[in-house]
């Protein structure tokens, strides 16, 4: 008999293209309002594309501000963004003072690729054309700070648990898009099962730099359109032509039930299940039928011991791709069956677009607000239905009403899949452990 | 009584070998896998050795050539290991279903060639020689093969084996430096023990030894840049640094009564793990007090008191501070035990191998298990002054461990530990 623990979301970050405040981001979330612009970098004009969901200029710097005498001069766009969403989450939940749980207070974080700069390149390329690689060697401490070099995946996670304190269990997960849903999943099952209290737990990515922004042009995945960027990234729609990048972070706070009840904490929701699958199929396309899609929803509703008639809403991988939105809503079908119709499904995808390795973080945030307060954020640009594409996908308007239960989806490229399943919060009684 | 998670397949490649058993006999009769390096242009920078895998046939058998294009060697490592791993598991798709093989790894950064984006570079120069983004996105991006992003993405080579073997179940690719190797086994286990998998391969392997990898390891400090020809001393006197290592270990873990199920002889037994964080006060590896809260949290996982452990292989990968806090640890967890325990390091041989270190020291552990001989560490004398502990640094020491705790760190402060029993 294995003693499975309860686990509960007490605190929630977000840094988007929305905004640094978890409520501004829900508010213009639930109003419709796309949080994607035109690409502002250099030769931006030429690049392929357009459209960016960028954390705006006086976010970016309020972040470097409140980091200025430490994690500004030693991180990246990526690691800063995860201490801003962090710090938004530890603050929410309560937490001032966290003596006495430091060692059962761990990190579980999603963390992109890092910057590919080019200039690293550049730098030490000779007249003739050639890489000089006996002056690089020479001078390789002279890459940019941002470089890779300096900046390895487990950096994020490594200073969240370096400024706030958190001395317990500490990992770093990096499976593409389906990173921030795997780390949140990885976090729960480590406190479920008694590793830890409490967790920091999401995903941090920016790839809005010049080899980022051309990574999925590369791959044929990304949208090159030079439509109104508002109304270029269209999940579920007829008309849509490819992912649309967007960057920042979100952040959630997992707490053990009793913990938060003795704490007298806020609960938003309960993380009640968690799965995934792989394709084994292609690295480069997911499987037509949406099958590793359709068996990790399974895997995690048999994980929160929950049936396809008690989930109303579910947050998509959605990512606005040819391939990917057709095959998701077949998986959903397959899961769901005849109850599929009745679940309302949405991107955020519409709204902040794809913040690849962190995507599952305010998708995750998203999915325990609209369990917490019954509603449900439209997908926009949604106007040009796809009969591939006939379910209930909260087009442009959101929806209100009861939402017991939700799963929020995330695919990775490569063919590993995560679905976890949030639900409402009902304070345990004299027995506080659910066996299994 | 609680069923056991146990190991039943292991796979290793590493400088001294392509297999596990090669591995070990060369460890054993005292041999050293750090040479020269001699694939790329070494000679700039302060550190010219590595502990390189040689004769890895990047021709591997079953793989498409379409594919081969995004393999480099830390996906030939994985490949190899993980399909060792799994068939002396006795998988085969039909008694254990592809749902219900889980699989998971720790892997460190993956580097591009630079070869790959040179012409795009050169393209995107102005006639200044200098960056120009304006030619970069118009035309010099497309000088850049498609599937060149993925040889950078590090779940792409691990998803390409959960093709090859046809793995469907529960996943994660945890990064970058050698506690991710420790945490994939940690989330395997748990996924046995709750039964979401029957069987789930874990481990980790290395990055490929490039010129960026080398870079990286420079900037952190960890490399040994003062001898002419790079040594590592874990745990030694004139310790001043690493060396890197290439290499891979996976492990298979099931529960014993899967294993019998399916007559398959287990090898060890998992019964602890920990994990942990904190940083020095001089540097970003981990504290003393937070290596011993891994050790710890492991032991007690365990059901054991410290005076249980027979062996530590240490994470000592001969980094001045970081070993000098491990061996603090070390006497702070196991004070009242100290003189009777016994420490190895497989890094003064080897190399240190990132996230491919602590699955190729438990593969290594289970060797020591079976043999009932510890072989001696390459290169730590003199040892360090302050060490109260059995460093088994002269020569193999004969005797009978049964229970073996493996510790690992990375350079920004997590650590985490793991513990092998020998089956009863």
């Amino acid at each position: 008999m294995i003693s499975r623990r309860r686990v509960v979301v007490t605190g929630l970050g977000l840094a988007t293209s929305l905004g640094l405040d978890v409520e501004e981001n829900w508010q213009e979330a639930l109003d419709g309002i796309s949080g994607i612009t035109k690409l502002a970098l250099p030769g931006a004009d030429k690049s392929p594309v357009q459209a960016v969901g960028q954390v705006t200029g006086e976010d970016w710097d309020k972040i470097q501000n409140e980091f200025k005498y430490d994690a500004a001069k030693e991180g990246e766009r990526r690691t800063l963004f995860a201490l801003w969403a962090a710090q938004s989450a530890l603050k929410d939940a309560g937490f001032g003072n966290f003596d006495g749980c430091r060692d059962s207070f761990g990190v579980t974080l999603a963390a992109g690729l890092g910057i590919n700069r080019l200039e690293d390149i550049q730098r030490w390329t000779n007249k003739d054309g050639k890489f000089d690689y006996l002056k690089f060697g020479k001078e390789y401490k002279n890459v940019h700070r941002e470089s890779l070099m300096k900046n390895n995946s487990n950096r994020p996670a490594a200073l969240i648990a370096k400024r706030f304190g958190l001395n317990g269990y500490n990992s770093t997960i990096t499976t593409a898009c389906a990173s921030a849903t795997q780390a949140i999943g990885t976090a729960y099952r480590a406190i479920s099962r008694g590793d830890a209290d409490m967790m920091v737990a999401g995903g941090a990515d920016s790839m809005i730099n010049p080899v980022g922004l051309v990574f999925f042009v590369l791959l044929g995945a990304a949208s090159v359109s030079s439509e109104n960027p508002a109304e270029v990234c269209r999940p579920f729609d007829r008309k849509r032509s490819g992912l649309v990048m967007g960057e920042g972070a979100g952040v959630a706070i997992l707490e053990e039930e009793s913990h938060a009840v003795k704490r007298g904490a806020k609960v938003y929701a309960e993380v009640a299940g968690y799965g995934s699958t792989m394709d084994a199929y292609k690295v480069t396309t997911p499987h037509p039928q949406g099958s590793g899609a359709e068996h990790s929803m399974i895997k995690a509703l048999s994980d929160a011991d929950m049936g396809v008639d008690e989930i109303d809403y579910i947050n998509a991988h959605g990512t606005s791709t040819k391939l990917n939105d057709p095959a998701e809503t077949l998986a959903i079908k397959k899961v769901f069956k005849e109850n599929a119709c009745n679940i309302s499904i949405n991107s955020s995808k519409s709204i902040i677009g794809h913040l690849i390795a962190a995507s599952g973080g305010p998708e995750f945030v998203f999915t325990v607000l609209s369990v917490n307060r019954d509603e449900i954020h439209p997908t926009i640009n949604l106007k040009n239905p796809d009969p591939k594409c006939d379910l209930d996908y909260v087009p442009n308007v959101k929806k209100t009403g009861t939402v017991r239960a939700a799963i929020s989806n995330s695919f990775g490229f490569g063919g590993q899949n995560a679905s976890i399943v949030v639900k409402k919060y009902v304070k345990s009684g004299i027995q506080d452990e659910v066996k299994i | 009584m609680d069923d056991k998670v146990v190991i039943t397949g292991t796979g290793i490649v590493s400088s001294l070998g392509l297999s596990a058993s090669e591995t070990w006999d060369a460890l054993l009769s005292g041999k050293c896998g750090i040479r020269p390096v001699d694939d790329f242009d070494v000679q700039g920078f302060e550190c010219k050795a590595a502990a390189q895998v040689q004769g890895l046939d990047p021709a591997v058998p079953g793989i498409h050539p379409r594919d081969l294009r995004i393999m480099d060697k830390h996906s030939f490592m994985l490949m190899e290991s993980s399909r060792s791993a799994y068939k002396q598991s006795k998988l085969d798709n039909s008694s254990i279903s592809p749902d219900e093989t889980g699989y998971f790894a720790g892997m460190g950064m993956v580097d591009y060639n630079i070869e790959d984006i040179l012409p795009s570079v050169l393209k995107s120069l102005d006639g200044e020689g200098n960056l120009d983004y304006d030619r970069f996105f118009s035309d010099a991006c497309r000088q850049i093969h498609p599937l060149w992003p993925l040889s950078m993405l590090n779940n792409i080579s691990f998803c390409q084996v959960a093709i090859d073997l046809n793995i469907k179940g529960e996943n994660t690719v945890f990064s970058s430096h050698a506690d991710s190797g420790i945490h994939s086994i940690i989330e395997a286990c748990n996924i046995v023990i709750e039964k979401k998998a029957r069987v789930a391969l874990a481990g980790g392997v290395s990055e490929k030894v490039s010129p960026l990898s080398m870079a990286r390891a420079l900037c952190f400090g960890i490399l040994n840049t003062s001898d002419n020809e790079a040594q590592c001393r874990p745990f030694g006197k004139g310790r001043s640094g690493t060396v890197l290592g290439e290499g891979c270990g996976i492990i298979s873990l099931e529960l014993q009564s899967t294993a019998e199920k399916r007559n398959v002889p287990p090898l060890a037994v998992v019964t602890g793990y920990g994990a942990s964080f904190e940083t020095g006060k001089e540097s970003n590896c981990p504290a003393a007090k937070a290596i011993s809260l891994s050790m710890e949290k492991a032991i007690a996982r365990a059901n054991l008191r410290p005076a249980d452990i027979d062996l530590i292989i240490a994470h000592a990968d001969g980094t001045y501070m970081g070993d000098r806090e491990e061996i603090e640890a070390i006497h702070r967890t196991f004070g009242g035990c100290i003189d009777k325990v016994n420490v190895f390091s497989s890094k003064g041989a080897l190399g240190h191998l990132l996230a491919g270190a602590p699955a190729v020291d438990a593969v290594l552990g289970i060797y020591i298990l079976k043999n009932g001989i510890i072989p001696a560490i390459y290169n730590s004398l003199p040892e360090d002054d302050s060490i109260e502990f059995n460093l088994v640094s002269r020569e193999p020491l004969k005797t009978n461990p049964k229970r073996i705790l493996i510790n690992s760190r990375s350079y920004e402060g997590q650590c985490a530990s793991l513990i092998i029993e020998a089956i009863d």
